[in-house]
């Protein structure tokens, strides 16, 4: 799952309710609001995040 | 003095513990799903195209559930966990 | 030992209401207002108020815990309410746990939505609970209270903390309490909890995550059409959650513009279709991003503009307040449904 660095304690909190454990991939706040070169740099960061996370 | 704890309850007794299958990132089918925050789609569609520089991008699906604020359909639950091995969620924000 | 949060009933010595509420602070079980000590004592009077009510609680999300009775007399303790304000008190609780309430999204989410509780029936005055003038402000301990014990019960059942939980962008006074009466008495139409399908000597509390109410002034018009034009116009605010166009709403008409309605002839189903016309937003005041957003989560214009509902019957209507010449208009949190639970005792 792809979370914001601001909305991480939001997940990991849900997450503990349901007693699973997600896989989290954490960007810079926020990804709302970014105009398509602001939101480049968190392209790159997720697929980097997903990439280490997956290999 | 004794006092009630406002925050006392009972663990619900179906909530045991989910663990996770075995995944090959590389190869399977893997769903993309929206949560349709703003850029969630935008999001996962760039991510979607930078895997393409290391494996096949055919087997990776766009989905989306068409509320933020709403729990996912059951019917997309079902498609997500009878199609795919992974899922990558967007988007906490 | 156990940890205090994992214990039903906590031994603590014995402790002044400063030197509590210090302790609960540091619990995390406070809204930031003074509180009452849940003593085993006080908490035994509540619960006998709800002996006729013994359905189990399913798990209360976000936490995903099952509260105990007592749990949730403790809350209303705290709350400053009476014992037999708690019958109220738990109905409001069973009504957010309506699954299609969507409490989950309602407590986690950025919005602002707070549960607005309104209370139908003739318990509205065994209470006193304010139901006319200033219904929705300060000065009365059932409506300050009853909301409170859900906003209570809400933080330290559901687990909605501020900030953790509870991610709203700036929150909401209502979060506090939101609780009125209906003003049957000055209700020209049908009370909400009858159009409901309840008995008019139900005693029901109808629960809707909420935004604040939005006060619709109008003096100057003299017929029920021109009201309609003024409620109409609030309605179609492009920076409420009814842009989605998916949820309900409330207008809740003060007894003076509630009368020059029924003069008119107009009856609750043709308010609502006037409404429902004339409260669209139009294209000219919405950014063309979230145009592309709206249309791609299934929310399409209808020629140049957006409804805020899916149909007439998103809008719920009833009268509260007193003398004077306002209205309110209160937009849901849009995910959500309107629930109504017949109080218990």
């Amino acid at each position: 799952m792809i979370a914001t660095e601001t909305f991480k304690p939001l997940v990991l909190a849900q997450a503990k309710a349901r007693k699973v454990e997600p896989r989290l991939i954490v960007v810079k706040h926020p990804v709302g609001g970014l105009n398509a070169e602001e939101l480049r740099e968190r392209i790159e960061a997720a697929t980097k995040g997903l990439t280490e996370a997956t290999t | 003095m004794r006092i009630y704890n406002p925050s006392f309850g009972l663990s619900a007794a179906s909530a045991e513990k989910v663990t996770l299958k075995p995944v090959n990132w590389k190869t399977d089918a893997i769903a993309l799903i929206s949560n349709s925050k703003p850029n969630a789609r935008e999001l996962l569609m760039g991510v979607r195209e930078k895997l393409g520089a290391h494996r096949q991008v055919e087997n990776i699906k766009f989905l989306a559930k068409n509320s933020a604020s709403q729990p996912a359909p059951k019917d997309l639950l079902q498609e997500v966990a009878t199609n795919y091995k992974a899922a990558l969620l967007a988007l906490g924000d | 030992m156990k940890d205090i949060a994992d214990q039903e009933v906590i031994d603590l010595e014995d402790m002044d209401v400063e030197a509590f509420n210090e302790f609960a602070a540091k619990q995390g079980w406070s809204d930031g207002m003074p509180l009452y000590i849940p003593t085993e004592a006080k908490v035994a009077k509540f619960v006998e108020t709800v002996r006729g009510d013994n359905r189990p609680y399913p798990p209360v999300p976000p936490r995903q815990i099952v509260p105990t009775i007592q749990a949730l007399a403790a809350n209303a303790v705290m709350a400053g309410c009476k014992p037999e304000y708690f019958p109220v008190a738990t109905a409001a609780m069973r009504g957010v746990l309506d699954p299609d309430y969507n409490l989950h999204g309602t407590l986690a989410t950025t919005h602002s939505c707070a549960p607005m509780v309104m209370i139908s029936g003739p318990i509205r005055h065994e209470l006193n609970i304010n139901c006319g003038s200033n219904c929705f402000g300060q000065g009365w301990q059932a409506n300050a209270t009853i909301g409170r014990a859900l906003g209570l019960m809400l933080l330290n059942v559901a687990g909605a903390k501020p900030g953790e939980m509870d991610r709203s962008t700036q929150g909401n006074p209502a979060k506090y309490t939101f609780c009125f009466g209906e003003n049957e008495e000055e209700n020209p139409w049908t009370p909400y909890h009858v159009q409901r399908g309840f008995a008019p000597t139900d005693n029901v509390v109808t629960v809707m995550s909420g935004e604040g109410p939005h006060n619709l002034n109008d003096h100057g018009s003299t017929t029920g059409i021109g009201l309609l034009t003024t409620f109409a116009g609030g309605m179609s605010n492009p920076g409420s959650n009814t842009i989605y166009g998916k949820g309900p709403m409330f207008v809740i008409i003060g007894p003076e513009h509630a009368a020059t309605l029924k003069r008119d002839g107009f009856t609750l189903d043709t308010m609502r279709e006037e409404l429902w016309k004339r409260s669209r937003v139009h294209l000219s005041r919405v950014s063309a991003e979230n145009l592309d957003t709206y249309a791609t989560t299934g929310h399409k214009p209808d020629g140049d503009w957006l409804s805020i509902g899916r149909s007439p019957d998103d809008i719920h209507i009833t009268v509260a307040g007193g003398p004077g010449k306002h209205s309110a208009f209160i937009p849901s949190f849009g995910g959500t449904t309107v629930a109504s639970v017949r109080i218990a005792r």
